[in-house]
């Protein structure tokens, strides 16, 4: 059977559970969903919008099932579907889970888990529990993070001091996924994953610490330097049709000679949240070949809570380094959440970023341009021309059932 | 005569509603628990799931239905939460299988029943409804 499978599948498992939720109160439902649409002013995509208005991107819809056996051994069983428009409205199980409870401090999950490397990495389909109509994309964007859940085991334990509850997550785990490169999407096996998460929080303020450690391997590099773009546009530098004069060209740039290596996150983010709202989060992946970049992220959001409007407005950063393609921008988005019910924000965004005049020596007098978080190539290897400055608008609506 | 007794009826509903809004809430639980006391911070720890006892006795929180008055108040002056920000709260718990909320009854009668036929559970209701097939283990 495909991993995949239709849309209607979610909606005949919804059916099926709702019924065997109502028959037997051990099992519990719960959904989320997000509606969307997003567009920019550019002829260039961008952060996976274009001038056409785009209601997949943002859109999405999860299911999740709890069981729990009601015996002595404090066991629960967790599935969550999660179907997303960008995906073509392909169900996947995002997690399957065993949660066991041994004691009122330590909480330990195994299966299929969603990882912690930021402050809303795990929840960051769920609308409901950001102010934004979508997380900053120089930090939360799939090219610093392509992956949401690996298969491994977390073990979370609860303290209290004073008032404050300290809380550390470790998670260990390993999972396959695909890594933007060179335009192309190349399979990537995490061979492990170990991040630690602490979190310090009080009634208003919220304190995140993290780090995480990859090991990788992607024996698919290796084809890399024989993608046609790829070996036309060495062979255009280089020159020459010669496969031996392009493979060495590949190589000395790193293209062909990195089928594995390290990535470390290092993630520190506040959160305070009263009458006035502050997020802030700072982020670098720190990567040790020229194929796949080291980034250095950050964001600081401020708000202000008058009843159910939340005015925002976000400063966000990205840059990279350590890899032929560059993607360095800022952008300054304003936004507006309505909180429409308890359970469900409508979310406006205007974002305006600007891309840096930046560029990487591909070799001596040979520059390739910088690209932001534009969906393309640098010129040089095929891609469009990006203009400096793009606008972008978002719109949300999200619940909780 | 008609806007009179429109208005009267408001203030009557007015009036009402700050009754139940100034009430007291009693958190209670089964008679024979040998817990007599607890802080806010312990309820509110439980209420939210980031632990499951009080000074090491497990409980099985139940929680008044988020239609009643009483759980605004106790959502907002002992969780420290208005309604929006416990639906997000729990967003994060459940969809990451970190903790459940409490199950919801309808009324003070409901939770009274529930909690005497349990002996590991806690509730709270209005201070008025209190009858002797509980124990108060807090008076907010």
């Amino acid at each position: 059977m495909n991993k995949k499978t239709p849309g209607i599948g979610l909606i005949a498992c919804s059916l099926l559970y709702a019924g065997l939720s109502q028959a037997n109160n051990e099992i519990r439902t719960d959904a989320f969903i997000t509606a969307g649409g997003i567009f920019t002013d550019s002829n260039v995509p961008f952060e996976g919008a274009g001038k056409d208005i785009n209601f997949n991107r943002l859109s999405r819809i999860g299911l999740q099932y709890t069981y729990t056996p009601k015996h002595d051994i404090p066991v629960t069983f967790t599935g969550q579907l999660l179907a997303r428009g960008d995906d073509d409205w392909a169900v996947a199980a995002e997690w399957a889970l065993i949660s066991y409870r041994p004691s009122s401090s330590w909480l330990i999950n195994v299966g299929k888990v969603r990882t912690a490397l930021l402050i809303y990495s795990q929840f960051y389909d769920i609308g409901v529990t950001y102010p934004w109509a979508t997380p900053p994309e120089e930090v939360y964007g799939t090219y610093n993070i392509p992956f949401t859940s690996m298969g491994g085991i977390e073990v979370v334990n609860t303290q209290f001091i004073g008032d404050w509850t300290l809380q550390t997550r470790l998670q260990t785990g390993s999972n396959d996924f695909t890594v933007p490169a060179m335009g192309l999407d190349v399979p990537v096996q995490m061979e492990h994953l170990h991040a630690l998460q602490v979190n310090l929080s009080g009634d208003s303020l919220s304190l995140t610490l993290g780090y995480s450690d990859i090991g990788w391997q992607s024996q698919e590099l290796n084809t890399l330097g024989a993608d046609p773009r790829v070996q036309g546009a060495f062979g255009a530098l280089a020159g020459s049709n010669d496969p031996a004069v392009i493979a060495g060209l590949a190589s000395q740039v790193g293209i062909a000679n990195t089928t594995n290596g390290k990535a470390e996150f290092f993630d520190l983010g506040v959160k305070y949240d009263n009458d006035i709202l502050i997020v802030a989060e700072i982020v670098k992946r720190r990567l040790g070949n020229t194929t796949f970049p080291t980034v250095e992220a950050g964001f600081v959001t401020a708000g202000y809570h008058f009843n159910k409007y939340t005015p925002l407005v976000t400063f966000s950063r990205g840059e990279t380094s350590g890899s032929l393609i560059q993607q360095e921008q800022a952008s300054l988005a304003l936004g507006l959440s309505i909180t429409t019910s308890a359970s469900s924000l409508l979310k406006f965004e205007v974002k305006n970023t600007q891309i840096d005049d930046g560029s990487v020596a591909l070799m001596p007098g040979l520059n390739v341009d910088n690209v932001g978080l534009y969906d393309t190539l640098p010129t040089l290897f095929g891609g469009s021309p990006v203009e400096d400055s793009v606008n972008k608008v978002s719109i949300t609506f999200s619940t909780v059932l | 005569m008609k806007s009179s007794k429109i208005i009267s009826a408001l203030l009557v509903s007015v009036f009402l509603t700050s009754t139940a809004f100034a009430a007291s809430i009693a958190v209670i639980v089964h008679p024979d628990n040998s817990l007599n006391d607890a802080s806010k911070d312990e309820i509110k720890r439980l209420f939210l799931s980031k632990t499951d006892a009080i000074k090491g006795k497990k409980l099985k929180a139940v929680a008044q239905n988020n239609s009643q008055s009483i759980r605004i108040v106790f959502d907002e002056d002992i969780l420290g939460k208005n309604p929006s920000k416990v639906k997000a709260y729990w967003a994060r718990m459940v969809f990451t299988a970190s903790g459940m909320p409490p199950p919801e009854l309808d009324s003070n009668a409901a939770i009274i029943k529930w909690v005497s036929e349990n002996p590991d559970a806690i509730g709270y209701i209005e201070d008025a409804a209190v009858n002797s097939s509980v124990k108060v283990l807090k008076n907010l």
